[in-house]
């Protein structure tokens, strides 16, 4: 079920419903009219009743041509003759069957066809008036056409048309205005509410995650070193930082397609970058396939393997990690695995963003998931993986709810390293 | 008959809980019209009273309609479509035996009337092609009504059945058709809704991403690009500027530790509120529903009766064994002091009902409380 339609649309809709139901009461009544004097002349055939049947005819057809067109035109051309047909079968019948009298049911199947008109205006006030000029142009024309033929008794189907005229203000009080109203009013509200506030959340993860990359490892590497001269490396990462992140528009480039960050070819570059940090890196596998990633996942897959490989660089205390490219059933796999001293996932602080954001989390925004094997002393798996460009970019949150699951598989497989990743990769112990 | 995808209530349950109380009025007419028409013309009838019994069959149908149709109901229950249409039937035939062997052109004939409206008033709540077989079975019972009773010879033959039951193939025949294209019109704009969004979110993403950067270049103005340029011209590292260093990448740890850990739920409370929500299971909402748990926050926070800071809600998972089950309980107190306002969160209650599992809401002296359930 889904929250039905918007305000506006809601009264378009309804106004369109209203209009339709009348026209079929409309038709419907019409048909009754013209059945019932074709019946009456069946049983009494020395009278001539069969024109008042006949003068329905062209009501019906006028009748089709308003469903079709909901024109001034059509609605007027509707309501003049409509209303010459409707004094012709007054005539007709009250002359042949005086017994009816003037406020025989009968008549009021014409007048009620006559007020159903719905008009040509989309919008509820104008279709009442055109239904009242409708109402007021049958009961003239029977009240005349019986009067016509010396009927004494007038025409007076007031609860009828009144019970017409309350049906579509009922229907417009129960299906458009009021509780419906300031409820649909508040639930699309609180979507639009919701939709911003959903993509700043993942703009501020993404900013985050891109941050920690950056001018949070910078710092961290300024508050680490000894005194003495800035290391040249990162005199250049920092002047990075200041051109790039403060100068362009790094989050929206992120957030749509291209890193200005990554440089021409991500993944490359993020594998190269660690190399020449210090880290042995060896890449096996089909590398190929990752240019079919499109450039946001290829962006996400770079910046997530090189958060891995610092990882390995500064915690793992070994040099040495592999990266191994698996193509497979619609999906792109990388294995980054080091046989350095391992950790306990449970023992990452909640506020230690790098994994979570830096990883996790921008796997997950980018429609893909990341899981975590670790064991103290035997080294760590990371396996990320993201749909290939055929398969269908799967957006928040059906990917954030993938990926909690994910987050959820990770608390329970932390300390093991499972027989999968052993298979994927050499077994890091 | 159960409220499906294929009813009105199916596909838009707002635009039901403006139908409740006109219901409820119609649901009153099919006491009051017969009532007001019978006694107005009581000396005709020969049965007088058949025509009583009539009037109360046509009450239980308008109290079954009433029931029936409460906007706190998750589906418009099964059968009551078919109870009142018997009912109607009955009264009908309760009616015709009132006048038996009479003239039924000198008299009005209000059940017919009764029972175009009964199709009117459910016309939300059954699908097309039920309102149609109902209208043609209804009107055959009309004319087996008539003919039973001998009547349906009446000069002219077959014109008074046909005049009779003309409201119930009048009306019958218009809800139906109402409930077509109100029916289609949401069709309609649930199949486009994918589009919509992906459109919607695009441009979107485009304006927020530049106010988030925006907020974090003002940050990084403030506190970290000095200290980068100062390291720069400097060119070397000493104490000052490696406490600096820490201090500053404390802080900007914490700014985005705060931001990585919200959620929309802490979002949409504010400061109206408490969240408990350890392990960010409302991340894992669908975007309706969240929309729908949103208004319902909101209505409570806007809520004149609300004791301030008294909304609490929490989330949790795997209470009863299954840790892919999320249970959601709200609690909020109303003060009791101030006279109470129409129940103004009702309508979102029902929303909540239809949208999740296991929806349970009462009351505790001052506090409100309502609980609910959904799969991760």
């Amino acid at each position: 079920m889904s929250l039905g339609l918007p305000q506006h649309l809601a009264m378009r809709s309804l106004s369109e419903a209203i209009a339709f139901a009348s026209h079929v009461a409309a038709a419907v009544s019409l048909t009754i009219a013209a059945l019932a004097p074709m019946l009456m002349q069946l049983s009494s055939p020395d009278l001539i009743i069969w024109p008042a049947a006949a003068a329905t005819v062209p009501a019906i057809a006028l009748l089709g041509l308003l469903v079709r067109s909901r024109s001034t035109a059509a609605t007027l051309l509707f309501l003049i003759v409509g209303g010459a047909a409707s004094f012709w079968y007054a005539v007709t019948l009250s002359s042949q069957l005086p017994q009816l009298g003037g406020n025989a049911a009968i008549y009021v199947l014409f007048i009620a066809a006559l007020t159903c008109n719905a008009g040509p205006a989309k919008t509820f006030g104008v279709g009442v008036m055109w239904s009242t000029a409708g109402f007021v142009i049958g009961v003239a024309s029977v009240f005349l056409g019986t009067a016509f033929t010396g009927v004494d008794e007038g025409v007076h189907p007031v609860s009828v048309m009144l019970f017409l005229f309350l049906l579509p203000a009922l229907a417009r009080a129960a299906f458009g205005g009021g509780r419906a109203e300031s409820l649909r009013r508040h639930l699309y509200g609180a979507l639009k509410h919701d939709r911003v506030d959903s993509i700043r959340l993942e703009a501020e993860r993404e900013a985050a995650a891109l941050l920690h990359d950056t001018v949070l490892g910078h710092l961290a590497a300024l508050a680490r070193m000894p005194d003495g001269p800035l290391d040249a490396r990162l005199r250049t990462a920092i002047e990075r930082d200041l051109r790039r992140l403060v100068g362009g528009e790094w989050l929206l480039e992120a957030t749509t397609a291209e890193l200005s960050i990554a440089i021409d070819t991500p993944f490359q570059d993020a594998v190269t970058r660690s190399r020449l940090d210090g880290l042995d890196v060896a890449l096996t596998g089909d590398v190929h396939a990752i240019a079919r990633l499109d450039e946001t996942r290829g962006s996400a897959l770079a910046r997530a393997v090189e958060q891995c490989l610092s990882n390995v660089r500064r915690h793992s205390g070994t040099n040495r990690a592999e990266v191994a490219v698996l193509e497979g059933e619609g999906e792109l796999t990388v294995v980054i695995v080091d046989a350095g001293t391992g950790f306990d996932p449970d023992s990452i602080a909640d506020d230690r963003l790098g994994v979570r954001e830096s990883i996790l989390g921008r796997m997950e925004r980018a429609g893909g998931a990341a899981r975590i094997w670790s064991t103290p002393g035997h080294g760590t798996s990371v396996l990320l993986s993201l749909p290939l460009d055929d398969e269908p970019f799967a957006a928040s949150p059906s990917a954030t709810a993938r990926a909690s699951a994910n987050r959820s598989a990770n608390a329970s497989n932390r300390a093991t390293v499972t027989a999968t990743a052993a298979t994927v990769c050499e077994d890091p112990a | 008959m159960r409220a499906s995808g294929d009813t009105l209530q199916g596909l838009d349950r707002a635009s039901m809980f403006g139908a409740a109380p006109v219901v409820r009025v119609l649901a009153l007419a099919l006491i009051a019209y017969p009532a007001v028409v019978m006694a107005g013309q009581a000396t005709l009838y020969r049965y007088p009273q058949f025509a009583i019994w009539a009037v109360g069959t046509f009450a239980i149908s308008g109290v079954v309609l009433i029931w029936a149709s409460s906007p706190l109901r998750l589906h418009y229950p099964r059968g009551a479509f078919v109870v009142t249409m018997t009912l109607g039937v009955a009264a009908h035939i309760l009616e015709s035996a009132a006048m038996v062997q009479g003239d039924p052109t000198a008299v009005k004939h209000a059940s017919t009337v009764v029972l175009a409206t009964l199709l009117l008033a459910q016309s939300g709540y059954c699908t097309p092609r039920q309102l149609l077989v109902a209208t043609a079975t209804v009107t055959a019972a009309v004319w087996v009504t008539f003919a039973a009773f001998g009547t349906l010879s009446a000069t002219p033959p077959l014109v008074a059945p046909l005049m009779f039951s003309a409201p119930v193939l009048v009306f019958g025949t218009a809800a139906a058709a109402f409930a077509t294209v109100a029916i289609a019109a949401r069709r309609e704009w649930e199949s486009t809704a994918p589009q919509r969004a992906g459109v919607d979110s695009d441009e979107l993403a485009r304006g927020v991403a530049r106010a988030v950067q925006q907020d974090h270049v003002t940050l990084l103005n403030r506190e970290v690009t000095p200290l980068f340029q100062r390291a720069l011209q400097l060119g070397e590292v000493n104490e000052q500027l490696r406490a600096a260093a820490a201090e500053r990448s404390r802080l900007l740890r914490d700014v985005m530790v705060a931001e990585s850990n919200r959620t929309w739920l802490q979002a949409a409370v504010g400061q109206c509120g408490a969240v408990s929500d350890p392990d960010r299971l409302a991340i894992g909402l669908e975007p309706e529903k969240r929309a729908a748990v949103r208004a319902l926050i909101g209505q409570i926070c806007r809520h004149p009766q609300l004791v301030d800071g008294s909304l609490r809600i929490a989330l949790s998972s795997g209470a009863n064994g299954d840790s892919d089950v999320v249970d959601c309980s709200i609690e909020f107190s109303l003060d009791q002091t101030v006279p109470l306002a129409a129940s103004r969160l009702t309508p979102y209650y029902g929303m909540l009902r239809a949208l999740f599992d296991r929806f349970d809401y009462g009351t505790d002296g001052p506090v409100r409380w309502l609980k609910f359930s959904y799969a991760r």
